[in-house]
């Protein structure tokens, strides 16, 4: 896996479901000078239509579930859903809330798991690789 | 509202992250012109202090941090505070200082995520682009001293759990210089520049009458020339001690007039403030301890046979922060905790911010009293019953717009030019969606 | 301000209050004392003490907080009296106590507007009722959430918690 496994400038939609900022604002930092996803193609969208991956932050509050699902089916095929942060992947500190509903992948099938809280904008910017990646196996190289 | 039927909704959200209370506007709109608002919070509502009900204080203190992740060393700061009071910690000088240094980092980090969100609701990416990049090097600095970028895990009840070691004293210092050398450049970007300026003088205007009775907090009450900080006026830590003067913009030599100009010119010259508080605590700062419980059980078993009440309050980035414990002993867990976070005080600062305003000034109000926007997301257009999607770029797009036009009508003064054609009708906008 | 005033200000709106005077020490070297008050008030008292506290100097409502106590719903009124006097600011904190069997409070939005989100709060955790407020919408709960969070004997949140039942928000 290496920047070739690049097959065209990757769309990313950012979706918080309850997060706290953290990652969402490393997410920021991700596209901004000193990490540059930019460089490689990789931009922040405005709309899950246009988007190839989608990047969840948060434990998936309750009014957010139906929202998230609406995103994810909003988003053309092929697609991959990367969860970014500890409380999306398990539910972090947010287990026993009366109003967190998820992890993520309760809701909607997940590709890449980014773990930390919050994960460094490098582990945000290796996930959406990896989920890449992990896609153009699935389709067999056709995209 | 003189004729209703020319009255439109426009909800925006709630795909949009914010700290405790992700938001969903509802506007009515006459034309490009606002003329109500209606707010929904609670879709990032995460029962927090709920689960802190039933959580030891140590992991309700990890929980504070996760309220808000730009604000990870107000919260636990608040919380410790609270804890200290009711069951009686002493807090050792030296963690005191080390506490205020934390926070004016923070402080820090967060004016500047502020600045470049503005500039990016204006459409200036260059100026989003280098104020970040410029902020990495106060992350830097954080992690260096509390090992993350975010979430630094650093106030825990009787002290901190990071010291400054020596050698880290240089690379504070540089960062220190760091921003001194580059304030300038950042004040000539934000409040000389003719374009920013036209795009955020009188827009999102909070009287002070306004401020002073829907209790709008930090920067944002401040900006309408309340000399209000928490700092100054219910002294904690060593706040008192060090001489901390609310800022508004009489220090840079304005009347206030409580408009997001206002607001980019307390929270640039906050960020000079903090570099000369965190300078002081370095060389004021006394030897010693730096928490009276070195042993987390010890403190856990101390907390558990701990009763009473107490309050704490800090002075976050956005307002005052202030949290509510109660302790009963015997148990390990608090029997009430409440915390107020600052754009919970700010919520309604926006009824009035908004009113007679600019569909395409909306982000720059909405981000103006700094609640976390980095994403306003949908704009649904309800127009006779059938909806139309008006996306976040769309907005983006008319604010950007909105600044080329003032630019261009700068130029249309010299005789002969003529104004450049930007593709979008923003004058049609609001009746021709 | 002093903590002086401020018990002058609430004993005469309301004859009968105590308010305790908790000054904590801050500082390092020159350490000074900040007061704070902490008070009973029977909720007819309520209105008349905050509007007093708002005579008496600028007042800025930190939030209300509170708590089942068993019997009853107590709610506390974090209200920095002075607000924006440097070094001048007494923190009162008003403590009404109302019976689970008549959760009523009056509003005291009439008097400080900024109260309206701190209150409609509290009647979605804590079940009460204020009497006069503007708006009672949900600011933080999705609509028709069927408990309220900080009641020691709500069953319904417990449910939720457990997942035991799947219920989908409506939030308007």
């Amino acid at each position: 896996m290496g920047l070739s496994s690049f097959k065209r400038a990757l769309w990313v939609f950012h979706i918080a479901t309850g997060s706290c900022n953290g990652c969402d604002i490393e997410i920021v930092a991700a596209l901004t000078p000193r990490y540059d996803v930019e460089r490689f193609g990789i931009k922040l969208v405005g709309t899950p239509r246009h988007a190839d991956v989608l990047l969840v932050t948060g434990p998936v509050t309750r009014p957010m579930a139906e929202r998230l699902k609406r995103v994810y089916e909003q988003t053309p095929d092929p697609k991959a859903v990367v969860v970014v942060g500890g409380c999306g992947s398990t539910s972090g500190v947010f287990y026993d809330s009366y109003n967190v509903v998820g992890p993520v992948d309760k809701i909607v099938p997940v590709t890449a798991y980014v773990p930390g809280c919050p994960p460094r904008p490098e582990a945000i910017i290796h996930g959406v690789v990896t989920a890449v990646a992990k896609l153009e196996e699935l389709t067999g190289g056709k995209r | 509202m003189a004729e209703t039927q020319n009255v439109y909704e426009i909800p925006i959200g709630p795909i949009h992250p914010a700290l405790k209370e992700p938001i969903r506007f509802t506007f009515q709109v006459e034309g490009e012109r606002i003329r109500g608002v209606d707010i929904r919070t609670g879709f990032a509502h995460r029962g927090i202090e709920f689960m802190g009900m039933k959580r030891n204080l140590i992991q309700t203190l990890y929980l504070s941090e996760r309220i808000c992740g730009i604000c990870s060393i107000s919260h636990p700061i608040a919380i410790t505070l609270a804890v200290e009071r009711a069951a009686g910690i002493e807090v050792p000088p030296r963690a005191q200082y080390l506490r205020v240094i934390y926070s004016e980092l923070e402080r820090i980090h967060s004016h500047l995520l502020w600045a470049g969100v503005a500039a990016h609701e204006l459409g200036f990416d260059t100026l989003l682009h280098l104020t970040w990049k410029v902020r990495e090097q106060v992350l830097d600095i954080l992690e260096e001293l509390s090992g993350n970028r975010i979430d630094y895990a650093l106030p825990i009840y009787g002290g901190v759990r990071r010291d400054v070691a020596p050698e880290q004293i240089p690379k504070v210092e540089a960062m220190v210089r760091y921003y001194r050398g580059l304030l300038d450049e950042l004040l000539d970007a934000f409040l000389r520049d003719p374009s920013v300026e036209a795009r955020t003088r009188n827009v999102g205007v909070l009287t002070a009458e306004e401020a002073d009775s829907l209790c709008a907090v930090g920067p944002t009450a401040r900006a309408s020339g309340l000399s209000k900080d928490v700092r100054q006026d219910r002294p904690y830590l060593v706040y008192g001690e060090l001489g901390v003067k609310a800022i508004t913009p009489r220090d840079y030599g304005l009347e206030p007039r409580g408009d997001v100009y206002d607001k980019a010119v307390v929270r640039l010259l906050e960020v000079a403030q903090s570099l000369d508080l965190i300078e002081t605590c370095l060389y004021e700062m006394p030897e010693g301890e730096i928490t009276s419980f070195p042993k987390i059980p010890a403190l856990l078993a101390f907390l558990k046979k701990a009763e009473g009440e107490g309050l704490g309050w800090h002075e976050a980035p956005r307002g005052e922060v202030i949290h509510y414990i109660r302790l009963e002993a015997g148990v390990e867990e608090p029997i009430a905790w409440k915390v107020k976070a600052p754009t919970y005080s700010n919520l309604m600062s926006w009824v009035p911010m908004f009113r007679d305003q600019e569909v395409a000034d909306i982000p720059i109000i909405a981000a103006s009293i700094d609640p976390c926007i980095c994403c306003m997301d949908r704009v649904h257009v309800v127009r006779d019953g059938s909806p139309g999607t008006v996306l976040k770029e769309d907005l983006l797009r008319l604010s950007r717009a909105k600044t080329e036009r003032i630019v261009s009508g700068a130029r249309l003064s010299v005789p002969g030019s003529r104004p450049t054609a930007h593709g979008l009708r923003t004058t049609d906008y609001g009746g021709g969606l | 301000m002093t903590a002086d005033q401020v018990t002058r200000a609430l004993t005469a709106a309301v004859p009968g209050l105590q308010p305790e005077l908790r000054p904590r020490k801050v500082g390092v070297r020159s350490p000074v004392e900040v007061p704070e008050l902490w008070v009973e008030v029977p909720r007819e008292g309520l209105v008349p003490a905050v509007a007093a506290l708002k005579a008496a100097g600028p007042v800025h409502i930190s939030v209300i907080s509170g708590r089942d106590t068993g019997e009853g719903i107590e709610l506390l009124y974090h209200l920095a009296v002075g607000y924006g006097t440097a070094g001048g600011e007494v923190m009162a904190t008003l403590r009404v106590t109302v019976p689970k069997s008549d959760p009523t409070v009056p509003s005291i939005c009439g008097v400080l507007p900024g109260a309206e989100t701190t209150e409609r709060e509290k009647i979605e955790f804590l079940g009460v009722s204020f009497t006069g407020i503007p708006s009672t919408a949900h600011v933080f709960l999705p609509d028709g959430f069927p408990g309220h969070p900080w009641r020691k004997d709500d069953p319904e949140t417990a449910k939720l918690v457990n997942r035991l039942v799947e219920w989908e928000g409506n939030d308007g």
